[in-house]
């Protein structure tokens, strides 16, 4: 079956304006949003950005929020261009799907209270609105009961990759309509980070001049709604545009900087073509990543004359206009190619005057009048994340095909590395508890997994993930996988945490730049392609305890639309003694004098019939859901069950995320209780700890149980319940929070 | 000069966790990027930081690095005749 | 508060503003005789031949230029910036191009008034659309009004208002046809006074927000107010009451004792200086002197608004009220104060005047004030939206007519669907047989909208992109021919766009102001301006507004809106988007 992506609704907050209708303005007037700092606390008023034009009060009381909650900008921002979005496709929140990228999340309070966090309690509050995937819930809970959320975080390419998600969703069916697209205010830490990796220019930024030196950073929000053409139809809803194709690869070159022959970038734009069935030459448009850094235009040059050896259609970088909006940058950019798309004009790359043999000559000046039928927008992030996608004019748009492969889904290898478990065999995992509050993964020796230059360069969260994949690859028997999926809730919590620590107590200056590098959450996922040069789609999920549940989602998506046959999925996550600390005095994680851990795991998955080695289990479904209701969950229970053709009885034991703390955990079994009956209940904390990556150790537990036909008894929650029958499927109940939570079937694989 | 190259050395190891080599595994007349110690350009950020935290060196931009930093002999000159501390 | 930066004024006489001062001191004109094919003679003040001609740039299009290259480096900004905006009053502009001996260098388009504005905006590296204000003869202070408003309102901080009108065979021989020139100097006011000269020239002047130059302490031109009424009697002919200038004298609240002088239309035909004369004694102005530049430089008709202002500020500078030059007896039925001769005053303020076809009429005040005066005058603001609703909306194409929305069933098209309409909703008015194609689709368009849209005495601003096109075409193949050279009156007439808003005055007794205004296409880019103009009246009183263009009897497009007051521009806009591209 073929359909198309329908764009029913868009929304965006930007340097340039707050709403379509002032950003419209702006480009036809070719007004820069791009002047002299006034919102953000800083000493670095020599760099020029791209700030909102509103202060957080402003923004807060424009959407109705009053002024004692717990609120960071990112959230602000996003919430009132998502508000935007859903008015236009005229839609609520209720039921659909929201997902979102961001990087930086609450970063900008963190800065703010980062001394309160370690002296006192006054500020707990921010804690918990830190990371990426809080944010999203931030912004969300205010709009309504969205039925599906996550949040991914590649850098640059974060809101983009957010497309990319909703339109698999949207092609397998998974729901009608989802939310799209990325929010992020600018902060001291990565305005401190660009600078000190030297890339930030002291005037306005002139993408693709030969004069450039640097970007210009920005901030804002936008969304996109994105519908499958019969659920649009069905409401009487007509398109502002189609989703015609897209393609993320990755670069695989280095943690920051882009290849010369811009090698990612070519084959994300190839592949969107490829996608949409469209040569080339039917683009009229293209909108660049166009960031204004020497390394970044050069590079995308290279890649769009790969692209287009003949003629090139027009190419403008709107950062000239919005600055560098990082993580929002694919979502705001995508609004800026629809407002030109349907009022016909080509917005100009401002402040270039002298071109570049190495680059592109972009379009200097506004064009009006202009038919776009098809635009191609890039968005490329650190760690060579790069994603293009194509957007058409209704009449022109392309079908694509929208339908579940036949075949199971099978894991082929599972390796882990947390606690005392340091990469051990299936049969062995730890079978005592734990003592100690926090407890550091014992790694194992690194050397012989990467060349030494190169390791020096990776933090441990990073080797760890290095190793885990490249021995569950080997272990899988496969050489090189298709894509790489990687669920983190703090990325590397450890050098984020020391750039932080300098910034806060010795100012802004002086502040190391492989630190900055590896704030990023998707250095861990890029690391791993870079070590073993793997080009294919590279994604990055950041949702809290939902991180590594939403890799293995994207990953058993994909699978099964048969765009990727196989997969290398891992949660990563890393603790320092300072982070525990606050996690401890916020309560969060449920952790109070609980043990945490650092969990690093990854898992080969491939279609059926793809790879020689033995499989270890089949991943039946697998459903996110956000806030459900007991009926939602009863329903989803359900579905999973007989998509399988199974039912209760057949599950061998429900796999569940509490982690010893009473208070926390007694919601959730008595949830279990009801959902379940009798099924065992199983649980695994109590034998590494809790993490944000913890649900991978999960399926890690689950794997291991079904492939070697036993269920250890230091598993089962309830000893009088122990069995020795070989378990034939196992369902992964997640609820860490009770917002998000996740249903993950696997069974045994059937020998013939 | 003379105590100037061996300290670098053990400064640039520790900077660049330059894990398993020895000062001694440094010529101080070698290439440092590329060819010699194979160093790219996020070292010579990290390089530009060591060089105004310790010696109150300004380089503002990137490329000025790359003479300054050709190998551990030229890099001694210039803190030499530069060093504000 | 809106202030003058700088100014330039580039005739004939002087290419900066304070040459041409010290020519109308000294008495001066550059009036010569001249004979048009068919050997009529007139007098007018031109350029001289070897500056007339056309280049990479048309001469027109060098005369803006030069007069606003000047003006702008005078007043120290930075052009290029999106914080400045430029309008172009002007009735016909690069019209000579319609002759096809003219024409061969230049795009085809090039004849059209956007087009030659975007030279002119594109060359100082203007990044928005330039507004091209075309209001007859009133042309040079409507700009000027709609920039005063435009700063008032933080649409942008600086507008540079450029006037300018070049002469060619299409507007003499038009002129001539209806009589209203003379072969002898103009004699404005005077009791032997038989039709006017034409004259040439360019003028601009900077306007700007004051808080570009608070604290300074220097006298500095404030615009004090503007008001624009239509007569709503006769499409050609002035009001017997002077109507409209009378009501735009009183709404601007004069003090008479602080008031210079009143610098009037005084073109020097017989019904224009009559008219004005009733006008300013109505509003009790008669013993305030006033004068008529037109004997110094003719009618510089897109260009007389700005030039004359600007002249008139000089002589307030320097303690002058000017002479009339070619008046000597008083030739109009009321006695108003006519100055003869130059004399001195030590007064401030001043009044200017105009008025012109489509029954239209502008005055603008004017004051030379301290510059630490206080704050008084507090500018409008474009707002955010509040009044949505209310609005009404007709589309109208050769092939489809709809009210708010809804198409209305007819069967006829193009030039018949006018026709048909006009028989099946009005058929009272037989006036619509006299009215061009442009006329008669505004009219159809706006009677269809006034039906379903609450009674009230609406303002008319009007926009479109080829302005009077199709009647220029048609008359200029009345001139085209040199041995059959019989220029037509009744075309010549409709040769201003903004007749159409005249009409409109006329039928429905709207004694309110009306103006339009030429951008490029209707793209998105433009809407945005009509939006921002159209808000800009809005503040004032409810509009009919929208986009006019017609090329041909069967080809036309009106997209016709009417605002309830206070509407703010995004809602206007986005309104005339969704109708004037239903895809968008």
């Amino acid at each position: 079956m073929a359909s198309q992506i329908w764009i029913t609704g868009y929304g965006i907050v930007s340097a340039i304006g707050v709403g379509k209708d002032a950003v419209l303005r702006s480009l036809l007037s070719s007004s820069t949003g791009i002047s002299s700092l006034r919102y953000l606390n800083t000493s670095h008023h020599e760099f020029p950005v791209g700030e909102v034009k509103m202060d957080n009060g402003e923004m807060a009381s424009c959407l109705g929020i009053g002024k004692t909650e717990p609120m960071n900008r990112t959230a602000l921002m996003g919430m009132l261009a998502l508000q935007e979005a859903l008015q236009e496709a005229g839609l609520s929140a209720d039921g659909i799907g929201l997902i979102s990228g961001t990087t930086v999340g609450g970063m900008d309070k963190s800065e703010q209270y980062y001394l309160d966090y370690l002296q006192n309690d006054s500020r707990n509050d921010y804690i918990k609105i830190h990371d990426c995937g809080a944010t999203t819930e931030l912004m969300a809970d205010c709009l309504g009961r969205f039925a599906f959320m996550t949040t991914i975080s590649t850098a640059c390419s974060s809101a983009a990759n957010a497309i990319l998600l909703g339109a698999n969703m949207l092609r397998s069916g998974e729901l009608p309509c989802v939310v799209v697209g990325g929010s992020e205010c600018l902060t001291k830490f990565h305005l401190n980070g660009f600078n000190s990796l030297m890339i930030l220019d002291k005037d306005l930024c002139r993408p693709f001049d030969r004069s450039r030196a640097g970007l210009n950073l920005g901030e804002g929000a936008a969304y996109l709604v994105l519908e499958n053409a019969e659920h649009a139809v069905a409401r009487g809803v007509k398109p502002l545009a189609v989703l015609s194709g897209y393609g993320n690869a990755c670069d695989a070159y280095h943690q920051t900087a882009s290849s010369p022959d811009g090698d990612g970038a070519y084959r994300a734009m190839s592949a969107a073509l490829r996608m949409a069935g469209m040569d080339a030459s039917q683009v009229d448009y293209v909108n660049a990543h166009g960031t204004g850094t020497p390394n970044n235009d050069s590079s995308e040059s290279a890649a769009m004359r790969r692209v287009w050896p003949g003629n090139m259609p027009p190419v403008s970088s709107t950062k000239s206009f919005t600055g560098h909006t990082t993580s929002a940058s694919g979502a705001i950019e995508a609004a800026i190619c629809l407002l030109a798309m349907q009022h016909r004009f080509l917005p100009p790359n401002l402040h270039f005057a002298d071109a570049d043999p190495d680059c592109v000559i972009p379009v200097s000046q506004l064009r009006t009048g202009v038919e776009l039928r098809h635009v191609l927008c890039n968005s490329f992030g650190f760690g060579g994340n790069d994603t293009s996608f194509l957007l058409s004019k209704p009449e022109a748009g392309s079908k694509l095909a929208f339908l579940a492969k036949e075949g199971e889904v099978k894991v082929y290898a599972a390796k882990c590395i947390a606690a005392q478990n340091s990469l051990a065999p299936l049969c062995q995992f730890p079978s005592e508890s734990l003592e100690t509050p926090f407890q550091r993964a014992a790694d194992p020796d690194f050397k012989g997994y990467m060349p030494p230059l190169e390791a020096r360069r990776l933090g441990r969260l990073m080797k760890r993930a290095v190793v885990t994949s490249k021995e569950a690859l080997s272990e899988a028997g496969l050489e090189m996988p298709e894509a790489i999926l990687t669920g983190t809730g703090l990325g590397c919590i450890e050098t984020t945490e020391f750039f932080l620590d300098s910034l806060c107590k010795e100012g802004e200056q002086l502040l190391k730049p492989t630190c900055f590098m590896q704030s990023t959450h998707n250095t861990i996922g890029s690391a791993v392609a870079t070590q073993i040069g793997c080009h294919g789609y590279n994604v990055t999920y950041a949702h809290k305890e939902m991180s590594f549940d939403s890799a293995l989602y994207d990953g058993v998506l994909q699978l099964r639309l048969g765009d990727i046959r196989t997969v290398l999925v891992g949660g990563h996550d890393e603790l320092t003694l300072s982070y525990y600390k606050l996690l401890e005095k916020t309560g969060f994680l449920g952790l109070e004098g609980e043990s945490a851990c650092e969990a690093s795991t990854s898992f080969v998955l491939a279609a059926d019939g793809c790879l020689d080695a033995r499989p270890l289990c089949v991943v039946k479904g697998i459903r996110l859901l956000y806030c459900p209701e007991e009926r939602a969950l009863r329903q989803a229970i359900g579905c999973l069950l007989a998509d399988a053709g199974m039912t209760m009885s057949d599950l061998s034991g429900v796999v569940l995320s509490v982690n010893g703390n009473a208070d926390h955990d007694a919601p959730a079994l008595a949830l279990c209780r009801a959902l379940f009956a009798d099924v065992p209940l199983l649980h695994y904390k109590h034998l590494f700890g809790e993490s944000y990556a913890a649900s991978g150790l999960g399926f890690y537990v689950s794997v291991a149980c079904l492939a070697t036909a036993k269920i250890p008894d230091a598993l089962y929650l309830d000893p009088a319940r122990r069995s020795h029958v070989a378990p034939k499927a196992l369902m992964l109940f997640n609820t860490t929070d009770n917002k998000c939570c996740s249903l993950t079937l696997l069974s045994q694989v059937k020998t013939e | 000069m003379e105590d100037l190259i061996p300290y670098l050395k053990k400064e640039i190891i520790e900077v660049l966790n330059l894990n398993d080599i020895t000062p001694d595994d440094i010529d101080e007349d070698a290439s440092l990027f590329n060819e010699g110690l194979g160093l790219d350009s996020i070292d010579a950020l990290e390089l530009i930081v060591f060089m105004e935290k310790n010696y109150g060196i300004k380089l503002s931009n990137p490329n000025e690095g790359k003479e300054i930093f050709k190998s551990i002999r030229v890099m001694a000159e210039y803190i030499q005749t530069h060093r504000t501390k | 508060m809106v202030i003058k930066l700088s100014d330039n004024v580039y005739s004939p006489l002087g290419t900066t503003t304070l040459a041409n001062y010290e020519a109308v001191l000294s008495g001066r004109s550059t009036l010569r005789p001249y004979t048009l094919p068919n050997g009529a003679s007139y007098m007018a003040s031109l350029f001289p031949e070897e500056q007339r001609q056309d280049g990479d740039l048309t001469f027109f299009e060098r005369l803006c230029i030069a007069s606003a290259s000047d003006a702008i480096a005078r007043s120290g900004i930075d052009a290029s910036s999106p914080k400045v905006r430029f309008f172009l009053s002007t009735t016909k502009g690069n019209v000579h191009l319609l002759d096809r001996r003219n024409r061969q260098r230049y795009d085809a388009d090039r004849q059209l008034l956007a087009s030659a504005a975007s030279v002119v905006s594109r060359h100082f590296g203007n990044p928005h659309p330039p507004v091209v204000v075309s209001n007859a003869c009133i042309s040079g202070l409507s700009a000027q009004i709609a920039a005063m408003r435009s700063v008032e309102a933080g649409v942008c901080d600086v507008a540079v208002v450029i006037g300018c009108e070049v002469h060619s065979e299409f507007i003499v021989s038009g002129f001539q046809t209806l009589h209203a020139l003379s072969s002898d100097e103009c004699r404005p006011f005077d009791k032997d006074r038989c039709g006017l000269n034409l004259g040439e020239a360019a003028a601009t002047i900077v306007l700007a927000s004051d808080a570009r130059c608070q604290g300074t302490k220097d006298r500095r031109w404030v615009v004090t107010g503007g008001v624009m009424c239509n007569d709503a009697n006769h499409i050609s002919g002035p009001s017997r009451t002077g109507e409209g200038s009378y009501r735009c004298l009183q709404a601007l609240d004069i003090d008479k004792e602080a008031t210079a002088f009143v610098s009037v239309h005084g073109t020097s035909t017989v019904y224009n200086d009559e008219m004005e004369s009733i006008a300013i004694d109505r509003a009790g102005l008669a013993q305030v002197p006033i004068f008529s530049l037109k004997g110094n430089y003719g009618h510089t008709m897109g260009a007389a608004g700005v030039l004359e202002t600007i002249l008139s500020m000089q002589a307030v500078e320097h303690g002058v009220v000017f002479g009339t030059r070619g008046f000597h007896a008083l030739g109009v039925s009321r006695k108003v104060n006519v100055s003869e001769r130059h004399t001195t005053t030590d007064k401030h303020c001043f009044v200017k005047l105009m008025s012109g076809f489509g029954g239209c009429n502008a005055a603008m005040s004017f004051a030379w004030e301290d510059g630490d005066k206080p704050l008084e005058r507090e500018g409008g603001s474009l707002g955010l939206a509040d009044v949505a609703e209310g609005m009404h909306a007709v589309s109208l194409t050769p092939d489809r007519v709809s009210v708010d929305h809804r198409a209305l069933p007819h069967q006829g098209k193009g030039h018949e669907l006018l026709l048909e309409l006009y028989r099946n909703q009005m058929g009272d008015y037989p006036k619509f047989f006299k009215m061009d194609e442009l006329a008669r689709t505004g009219f159809i368009a706006s009677e269809l909208l006034l039906k379903v849209s609450p009674k009230s005495d609406y303002n008319i601003l009007l926009f479109n992109s080829v302005s009077s096109l199709a009647d220029d075409i048609a008359f200029q193949k009345t001139i085209d021919d040199k041995e059959n050279f019989f220029p037509s009156p009744a075309l010549f007439v409709y040769t201003l766009p903004n007749i159409v808003t005249g009409e409109i005055a006329i039928r429905n007794r709207f004694q309110t102001e009306t103006n339009f205004m030429v951008l490029d296409k209707g793209e998105t880019v433009d809407c945005l301006v009509m939006g921002e103009q159209a808000a800009l009246s809005a503040q004032r009183g409810p509009v009919l507004t929208g986009w006019v263009d017609c090329w041909d009897k069967d080809r036309f497009h009106a997209v016709m809106l009417a605002v309830p007051k206070g509407t703010d521009a995004a809602t206007i806009t986005k309104e005339l988007v969704k109708n004037i591209n239903p895809m968008q």
